[in-house]
């Protein structure tokens, strides 16, 4: 198990670096110049050249790439942002917190009812109670994120007055952003647990789980779920990454200053040290979300831990 | 049967969703729909959109009630008042503070040595200058000035400040500016490297140059806790959420000397960073916003007299001080340098339709009525600005050398550009010239401007608080890259005209009229619009109130106090 965890974190090195090359190569050859949008149109030539020799960009590209992979990964520093003038790190850390908030609470809700519809559609197949929840879901999965918050906003901000439509002032500025970011994540999980929990229903083990006289409810609960639970773990990793990669339109939507916002403001600025720098963080989020999905794999499943310990993927 | 009634479920259910997002979407396309049609609705579609008149476009500041308790009759503060910005202004460092909305935040917590208008530069840090000479200039601050943490400020400390912003690289258009000494503790002399005759020539050195403790830099972080001299101090900041400030008790200067655009008739000034225009107008609507900047169009009429909100809310348009254009590339063997060519274009300019799908005032001259040295006759000259004459321009059209090629259009990605860029594509090919679009963010935009092959004709825009100052990117060659100024005209005599005009006894209506006659004549520019901004207020506001360059001051504003 340690030899396979060590074996991901080593790829995981790699697929950063990659990441690092690839996003600063893509950004050095993106048409546009960041020190004309820094000084505005009123600039003259020659104070945009000032800028070019003050923000390294006359150099060479191979230098400034041996410049950023040095400051990246020997001396751990994303740079300072040309835009914001403060080190990115520090923004990337106050601005985290509020992306994690919504992304994690986003995913609980995800996991819980989605767990729960898809539950309840799977066990009421043939049913109306599985059309109606499966016709929900559909909406849900159909519905753009950002219409959806703009909706609730309309309902309860502009008509009901119950929650606030922008800002991070209270916890209840929290609750728009979050049910939006889950509502398409929820009706995912819900057909994904849906299917495979009819995979298993006419399993051999489930009808002597019920021939045996067990509760229904614990037939679903220890019999069907674990067994069932494989791809729903597949679906709510990539979920989560999902939820904070594409965090930039619900934060642009509710005004919240998290990092997918300060990456939206730096791509549009030309702010490449914090574009660099909130690439390279949802690339290693993604890779350690991962990671922890292969590994509760191995909790859930006590073959794929076998495969594991015995060295083999 | 089952089976069907669930597909059709189904697909009612997306059509519903589509329909709706549609509803949605549909608000600022419409001038690009009609634009894009075929050439002989064009122009159709150009008259139809011209004869709607915007609800914005008549409306004045509402008159102040002269019977009510204000700020001005009590000499108390208003409590507090939220302001929507639509962008995050980024960071508070003492730089760059007129990009942006940094420029909302700034003068309350920032103080220059002098404000400016149109001609004039006022003391604001400083008591004034004197000309020692044609190479050097002596400004003596006030010996009382201090800043919100208490620190007192000399002029080691404007030395300092003038270093550390032009270290930052934001220090632009400094190119007379040779060096800045200290004469004595509360005077330091500025070395020019050329005598100063230029209208309002040190707008950049002497008046967006803002003046800190050095002490207050060194030991703090301006990015987010700044300390300045202003009628403000920042109580909180946080970045791409809100800038919150507190009126000063203590603000170093007497009420007598304060200028215009220094006061802090507010106690708690609230800026909220809101990126999206419809949170600006659910937030005016809910009540937790008092002011905004960008309330739709489409969203006025609901705040205007008669709308859903005019019992809480008023409207003001405001002149922005900026022109937008369309000039052609002149270049080499260019089609452009045809005259009959380029009278051609601009006669088949239909500019009611123009200004409208860019939600912009119609042009009819080389500059607004923004600008203190507007002449109202030039709006009533009989030419290609005043008239749209498309029998005209298939008569030049004909007397010119084009040959049916494609000609480049370009424009930035913003969408009042977008739309203007379709609806002039329209209406070239009505007369018969053909042209593709190119859209590009505004920063590629002016990279190609100076390239003699990356375009045919282009929109932009200019501005400043000078009408010379606002045509500097248009005709003076001297400023820009390569002596090309936009459209890389080469004739002589406009920039010959442009620097009579441009000093301090040459600016006066003969020489702005010999240029604009010049220009006009030459068809070398043609103006289709005058941008202005709508502000939704809370109808607490008594009267808005500006400094000397014409920008709003909500500390100035007056306010009801009943």
């Amino acid at each position: 198990m340690r030899k396979y965890i060590i074996n991901r974190l080593l790829w995981m090195i790699v697929i950063v670096i990659a990441t690092a090359f690839l996003i600063f190569s893509i950004l050095y050859f993106t048409p546009g110049d960041p020190a004309r949008y820094l000084l505005g149109t009123t600039a003259s030539e020659a104070d945009i050249a000032a800028k070019h020799e003050q923000m390294g960009l006359n150099d060479p590209y191979l230098v400034q790439l041996g410049r950023y992979m040095y400051d990246t990964f020997i001396r751990f520093d994303f740079g300072t942002s040309w835009v914001f003038e403060v080190p990115v790190y520090s923004e990337l850390a106050s601005r985290l917190p509020r992306t994690l908030i919504i992304g994690l609470f986003a995913m609980v809700l995800n996991v819980i009812v989605g767990l729960s519809l898809g539950i309840f559609a799977g066990t009421h197949s043939g049913k109306w109670q599985d059309s109606l929840t499966m016709a929900i879901a559909m909406v849900f999965v159909s519905c753009p994120d950002f219409w959806v918050a703009l909706m609730m906003i309309l309902l309860f901000t502009a008509r009901l007055g119950w929650l606030p439509a922008y800002g991070i002032d209270s916890w209840k500025c929290y609750i728009m952003p979050i049910i939006a970011s889950s509502l398409g994540g929820v009706a995912n999980n819900a057909r994904q647990t849906r299917s495979s929990i009819l995979e298993v229903f006419r399993a051999d083990y489930i009808t002597t789980a019920r021939a045996k006289g067990q509760v229904e409810k614990k037939v679903v609960l220890h019999h069907m779920l674990p067994n069932a639970l494989m791809p729903i773990i597949t679906s709510l990793g990539t979920g989560l990454s999902r939820i904070v990669a594409g965090s930039a339109v619900i934060e642009a939507v509710f005004s919240i200053p998290g990092v997918g916002q300060y990456m939206l403001t730096s791509v549009n600025y030309r702010d490449y040290p914090a574009v660099r720098a909130c690439v390279l963080f949802f690339a290693v989020f993604a890779a350690i979300v991962m990671l922890l999905v292969d590994l509760v794999y191995a909790f859930v499943d006590p073959r794929i831990k076998a495969k594991y310990d015995s060295g083999r993927k | 049967m089952k089976r069907r009634t669930k597909k059709l479920a189904a697909i009612l259910t997306i059509a519903c969703m589509t329909l709706t997002m549609l509803a949605g979407c549909g608000n600022s396309g419409s001038g690009s729909t009609d634009a894009s049609n075929d050439a002989g609705n064009s122009n159709a579609s150009a008259d139809a959109a011209a004869e709607q008149e915007t609800v914005a476009a008549v409306i004045e500041q509402v008159e102040k009630d002269e019977s009510r308790a204000t700020t001005e009759t009590t000499g108390e503060r208003f409590e507090k008042l939220v302001v929507a910005i639509n962008a995050d202004p980024q960071d508070l460092n003492p730089w760059n503070g007129n990009s942006g909305t940094k420029s909302y935040i700034y003068p309350y917590v920032y103080e220059k040595l002098f404000d400016y208008d149109a001609e004039n530069y006022y003391p604001v840090l400083a008591k004034g200058y004197e000309v020692v000479d044609d190479y050097h200039w002596d400004v003596e601050i006030y010996d009382y000035i201090y800043d919100s943490a208490g620190n007192h400020i000399t002029a080691d400390d404007v030395l300092y400040s003038y270093q550390v912003q032009i270290d930052s690289g934001y220090a632009v258009k400094f190119e007379m500016f040779e060096s800045i000494e200290k004469v004595d503790d509360y005077t330091v002399r500025f070395t020019w490297n050329k005598p100063i005759d230029g209208v309002c020539e040190l707008e950049w050195v002497l008046c967006q140059i803002v003046i800190f403790s050095q002490k207050a830099y060194e030991e703090g972080d301006f990015a987010v806790s700044p300390v300045g001299t202003g009628p403000y101090t920042v109580k909180s900041f946080t970045a791409g959420s809100s800038c919150v400030l507190e009126a000063r008790d203590d603000y170093w200067q007497t009420e007598e000397l304060t200028e215009r655009g220094h006061h802090a008739n507010v106690q708690t000034l609230e800026f909220r960073v809101i990126s999206e225009s419809a949170q600006h107008v659910i937030g005016l609507q809910s009540g937790t916003l008092d002011f905004s900047f960008n309330v739709p169009t489409e969203n006025l009429s609901d705040f205007a007299e008669g709308g859903q909100y005019s019992d809480r809310y008023n409207i003001y348009r405001a002149p922005s001080g900026q022109i937008q254009w369309l000039i052609g590339n002149m270049s080499g063997n260019s089609i452009w340098s045809d005259i009959n060519f380029r009278l051609a274009v601009y006669y088949a300019m239909n500019t009611e339709a123009i200004a409208k799908v860019a939600n912009i005032e119609a042009g009819t001259a080389l500059c607004s009525a923004k600008y203190d040295n507007y002449y109202e006759a030039w709006s009533q000259l009989d030419n290609y600005m005043t008239n749209y004459d498309v029998e005209l321009a298939a008569e030049y059209l004909e007397k010119s050398g084009y040959n049916g090629e494609t000609l480049k259009l370009l424009a930035s990605n913003e969408e009042a550009f977008k739309n203007a860029a379709t609806m002039i594509q329209s209406l070239l090919t009505g007369i018969g010239v053909n042209v593709e679009v190119e859209i590009m963010e505004e920063a590629a935009v002016s990279a190609c401007l100076t390239e003699p092959d990356a375009y045919d004709l282009t929109i932009g825009y200019c501005g400043g608080p000078t009408l010379i100052g606002t045509w500097n990117r248009l005709f003076n060659n001297a400023d820009f890259a390569d002596g090309s100024c936009i459209g890389m005209n080469a004739d002589e005599k406009v920039p010959e005209l442009y620097a009579a005009a441009n000093s301090a006894e040459g600016y006066n209506m003969e020489n702005l009229t010999a240029l604009m006659q010049y220009v006009v004549d030459n068809a070398y520019c043609y103006v289709y619009g005058y941008p202005s901004t709508s502000y939704v207020y809370n109808n607490q506001i008594a009267e808005l109130v500006t400094n000397y360059a014409a920008e709003l001051r909500f500390g100035d504003c007056v306010y009801y106090m009943d």
